[in-house]
Formats: C-alpha cells, sequence, structure tokens
C-alpha cells in the first residue's frame, strides 16, 4: 500500500529536553492511523512536525512527497487539520464560515455542496455560538475538508461530545476514510482509537512503544488473559488449586480469575461449579483493552529499554 | 485577492454585529468633539482657532483607537481562541490578513470620519478641508502608520487582557503627549522628546496642516518621519506576526 508519510528517525529537542527521540514510522494511503499516549509523550509535538508548523532537530520527515517545513505552501493545499480546542469567532455564521475558508485555497470549492454533504444547510445562518457542541464539530471538520485533502489529521475530535454526537462524528471520519483519505488521529479516549483506527502508534516519552492494529496490539501487550465469573458459592480456594491459574482477584460479586491456560481453567472452573451444584450469573472472557494498555505504559517503557 | 476581500467583508460584518464596537466607533467621535469644543472652543493655539482644529485632532485620535481596540486586540482575541492556528494551516499567508484588517480599519474609520465632520459641522459650524487631495493623501499614511503601529505592539501580548492593557496604555499616552488634547508647546522638554518617538505627534501635524489648508513646508521633515515609520511599522508588523 503507498506510503503517505513517512518519518525516519525523527528527533526534536527544546534546549537540553528531548521532546522526540529517534521516531521512524510511516503512515499508509487510506488509513485511520491513531497516536495515543499520555499527556507529554510528543504526540503534538510530532503532529505538528508532520503539519509543517515545527521544524525537526533531526531526522527525515515526508509528507506526499513534500518536505514540510521546506514546501509547507504546497503541503497546505494538500492537508486539512481540525484542532482540538480551535473556536470561531462567536458571531460567524456557518455559511460565512465555509465561504471564508473556501476562500483560502486556490482550487474552486463548491460551497453549497458542502452544506448539504454535511446536512449544515438548516444552520446555514446559525451564529456558531448557538451550535451544539456536536454541530460545532461536525462544522470544524467540515472547514477542515471543504478542499478534499488527501490527510486530514483531527486533534482529539470527539472531547467534550456526548455519545450520539460522539458516533456521528465517527460515522463522517470513517466515511471520510472510505472515500480514500488518511487520517491522522490522536485521542485519549481507548474507545475511540479501538472503534475507529486501523493501526495505532502508542507513545511515551517521545517514543512510540507499540504499532499494530488494535487488536495485535492488545494481544502482544496485554499477556495476562482472565476469566470474569459472577458465582456466589465458588470457594476461591479450591479455584487458585486449579492448574494454570496465577492469581484470583473478587470485587463486586466478580471473580477475575487470571491464567496461563485459559481453555483448560475454563473447563476445571466448571466442572467444580457442576459437581458442587452452583448457580452461574455472569461469565466472560477478559482480554484486556487499549485502556489496559494505556496504564501499562510505563512498565512497557521499561520492557523496551531493557 | 479573493480571500482579502471575503475575510475583509467578514470581518465588517462581525464588526456590525458587535454592538460594543458600534457604540465605540459612532458615539466617541460626536462626544469627544462635543466636550473638548465646550471646554476649549474659546482657546486659540498658536494663531490658530482651537476648534478648527476639533476634527483632524479627533480624526487622529480614532485612527489609533481603531488601530488598537478594533484591529489588533482582535487579531490577539484570535491568537488566543486558536482561530489564527485554524488559519495557518491554510493557504493563507499573515500578509493578507494584516491587509484585509487594515482595509476593515480604513471602511470603520470613515464612519468616525463622517461622523466627526458632520459632528464638527452642526455643533460648532466647522468648515471642510479646502484641499481634499492633500487630506486624503495624509489620511492614509496615518492609517498605514497606525493600523501597522497598533497590530504591532498589540502583538506583543499573546492575551485579550494583555493587549487591552497594551492599547489604554499606548492611547493614553499618546493623547496627551501628541499635541491633540494639550498643546505641544506647553509640554516640558522631556515629553517633548517622547512625543517625538510616537506616530500620533506626526499624524496630528500632517492631519491639522493638510485640514487647515496651511502649507506643508515648514513639517516636510515630519512627514518623512511619519512615512518612514509607516514602512518600519508595517515591514515590523508581518515580521513579528505571531499565530500563536
Amino acid at each position: 500500500m503507498e506510503t503517505v508519510i513517512q518519518i525516519e528517525n525523527l528527533k526534536k529537542s527544546f534546549g537540553s529536553f528531548e521532546a522526540i527521540q529517534d521516531l521512524t514510522f510511516s503512515i499508509r494511503k487510506g488509513e485511520i492511523f491513531g497516536i495515543i499516549g499520555p499527556n507529554g509523550a510528543g504526540k503534538t509535538t510530532t503532529i505538528e512536525i508532520i503539519e509543517g508548523l515545527q521544524e525537526c532537530s533531526s531526522g527525515k520527515v515526508t509528507v506526499l512527497g513534500y518536505d514540510p517545513w521546506k514546501d509547507a505552501k504546497k503541503l497546505k493545499e494538500n492537508i486539512g487539520v481540525m484542532f482540538q480546542h480551535t473556536n470561531l469567532q462567536s458571531k460567524i455564521k456557518v455559511g460565512e464560515a465555509i465561504e471564508l475558508f473556501a476562500s483560502f485555497y486556490p482550487r474552486q470549492i463548491d460551497t453549497t455542496l458542502a452544506l448539504e454533504n454535511l446536512k449544515l444547510e438548516p444552520f446555514r445562518h446559525t451564529y456558531f455560538k448557538n451550535l451544539s457542541g456536536g454541530w460545532k464539530q461536525k462544522l470544524l471538520l467540515t472547514l477542515a475538508t471543504l478542499h478534499s485533502p488527501s490527510i486530514v489529521f483531527l486533534d482529539e475530535p470527539s472531547t467534550g461530545l456526548d455519545p450520539k454526537s460522539r458516533r456521528e462524528l465517527w460515522k463522517m471520519i470513517v466515511s471520510l476514510r472510505d472515500a480514500g483519505t488518511t487520517i491522522v488521529l490522536t485521542t485519549h479516549y481507548m474507545e475511540e482509537a479501538e472503534q475507529l483506527c486501523d493501526r495505532i502508534a502508542i507513545m511515551n516519552h517521545g517514543s512510540v512503544v507499540g504499532l499494530d492494529t488494535p487488536q495485535k496490539l492488545i494481544q502482544s501487550l496485554n499477556k495476562d488473559k482472565s476469566i470474569l465469573i459472577a458465582c456466589k458459592q465458588l470457594n476461591i480456594a479450591l479455584v487458585q488449586k486449579i492448574a494454570g491459574v496465577s492469581r484470583v482477584v473478587s470485587k463486586n460479586n466478580l471473580l477475575q480469575i487470571f491464567t496461563d491456560t485459559i481453555e483448560w481453567t475454563t473447563f476445571e472452573l466448571f466442572k467444580l461449579i457442576s459437581t458442587e451444584g452452583l448457580i452461574v450469573d455472569d461469565f466472560r472472557f477478559s482480554t484486556g483493552s487499549l485502556d489496559d494498555l494505556f496504564v501499562k505504559l510505563p512498565q512497557l517503557q521499561e520492557e523496551m529499554m531493557l | 485577492m479573493k480571500a482579502i476581500h471575503i475575510l475583509t467583508l467578514i470581518e465588517l460584518k462581525l464588526f456590525f454585529r458587535d454592538l460594543q464596537s458600534l457604540i465605540w466607533t459612532f458615539i466617541f467621535p460626536f462626544v469627544m468633539i462635543y466636550f473638548l469644543g465646550l471646554l476649549f472652543g474659546n482657546s486659540a493655539v498658536g494663531e490658530m482657532d482651537y476648534k478648527t482644529l476639533l476634527i483632524p485632532n479627533m480624526i487622529a485620535l480614532c485612527l489609533l483607537s481603531t488601530a488598537l481596540f478594533t484591529l489588533g486586540t482582535r487579531i490577539v482575541s484570535y491568537k488566543e481562541s486558536q482561530l489564527l492556528k485554524t488559519y495557518q494551516i491554510t493557504p493563507l499567508h499573515s500578509i493578507r490578513i494584516i491587509l484585509s484588517f487594515c482595509l476593515l480599519g480604513v471602511i470603520i474609520s470613515l464612519f468616525s470620519i463622517i461622523i466627526a465632520c458632520v459632528s464638527g459641522h452642526f455643533i460648532y459650524n466647522l468648515q471642510p478641508p479646502i484641499y481634499l487631495i492633500a487630506v486624503i493623501f495624509s489620511l492614509m499614511l496615518s492609517m498605514v502608520t497606525l493600523f501597522s503601529f497598533g497590530i504591532l505592539v498589540t502583538g506583543i501580548s499573546s492575551t485579550m487582557q494583555g493587549a487591552a492593557g497594551i492599547s489604554v496604555l499606548a492611547l493614553n499616552l499618546q493623547t496627551f503627549l501628541s499635541g491633540g488634547v494639550i498643546p505641544y508647546q506647553i509640554l516640558p522638554l522631556p515629553l517633548k522628546i517622547v512625543a517625538k518617538a510616537l506616530p500620533l505627534h506626526y499624524v496630528n501635524d500632517i492631519l491639522t496642516f493638510t485640514w487647515t489648508g496651511q502649507s506643508v513646508n515648514s513639517i516636510w521633515l515630519n512627514i518623512i518621519i511619519l512615512i518612514g515609520m509607516a514602512f518600519v511599522f508595517f515591514i515590523l508588523s508581518i515580521r513579528c506576526f505571531r499565530w500563536t
């Protein structure tokens, strides 16, 4: 698959502080690529270097064949960015905002079509300040994609949105990807990353500590498989004696059983329940989530350094 | 050109939707002309009648307040709300933003000038200028100087509060030292030196001379200094423009 963003040995320092340390990865055409990590991980700096807003200290960055710093003008005609905290003028109307942003690009943009495509037409004469959070984000996404960019950067796109608006925004993002646009997404919402991203880079302390599909990341980095079971009379001491069980944690009527051999432990567990004649209220496997990964980041960093 | 045109048009619409800006632009020249005329109307500045200088002095003040409060502070508010950062990621160049804001300033100032002239005429029977082309030239030069000055000095701050503080200081300092309110001749020497470093002093000179039909031969050096200031402030306002 064609590579649209190539980062090789990227470094960025602010004085003696190394914000980005020897970063290397690539982003393919038409994928939703997520960058996640805690505050201060270097996500924003990396993205701003890719967008041409900051110059790197060393290394090489190529975006759509351009050097983002040297060819900033050409690059800006081909990318769109939706920042997290952007506020338009409170009394600008939706139609005016679209007309204004359309005028910034050399190519001809059909503003009426843009309004219709994203169902913003009924809000054409509405002030920005009177839009709900969800519609504000939709408008900002519209402004970032008016010129049909090849790559769209989304910085925490659904922050502060209610679940319904968030899902509507996700639909818009997926339809953009389906139309062939490459999306680079930074987010703190692990659910958003899991749902939307084709691949995810996990950053911590200026380095990438994991890069793969969400499923593979969870599988490879969450090695602790566990069983969750709600069974009131189940004897914890007996469960701990089952082969493969490493530990049992009890919380809110739910037992979490960690094991190396999940199939064997499940078989033995149900044999025990059947023998004792107990009733099971709930049962599921826990394979972990990106949330778990996020919590484990410092540990992952140490493992990588060793 | 299209971006400058639409940006100016939309900013103008936004200006007219802001009640505070409207009151400031339309009421300020009228109130100031009325009160200054009432207080000092019978006095004289050198050989000139104070009232004769009322309109050009008021126009100079209006230009400066527009530069600081309408243009400069507005740009800083856009910086604070990250709107400029959103503009930065588009092909829009900073020079287009500055040009469109200067154009906005010209249009808003025209309203202030008309109100100042009409108020002066109806309240104190003040007459329009004799040499209109000379006045237009001096107005254009004054606008370029003061608008780029306003954008430059308020741009030092990255917050609205900071920009407002800078604007109040710059406006008050120049109002009192420019010779528009207090005659320059009566200022002590140290303040005269400070006044000479401020653009409003030269704007006042060129506007009053051309408005009253006096020969500008005696202030040719001031005109050259003002042209120099216009050039320097305009270049610096572009070079020092910060998106974030």
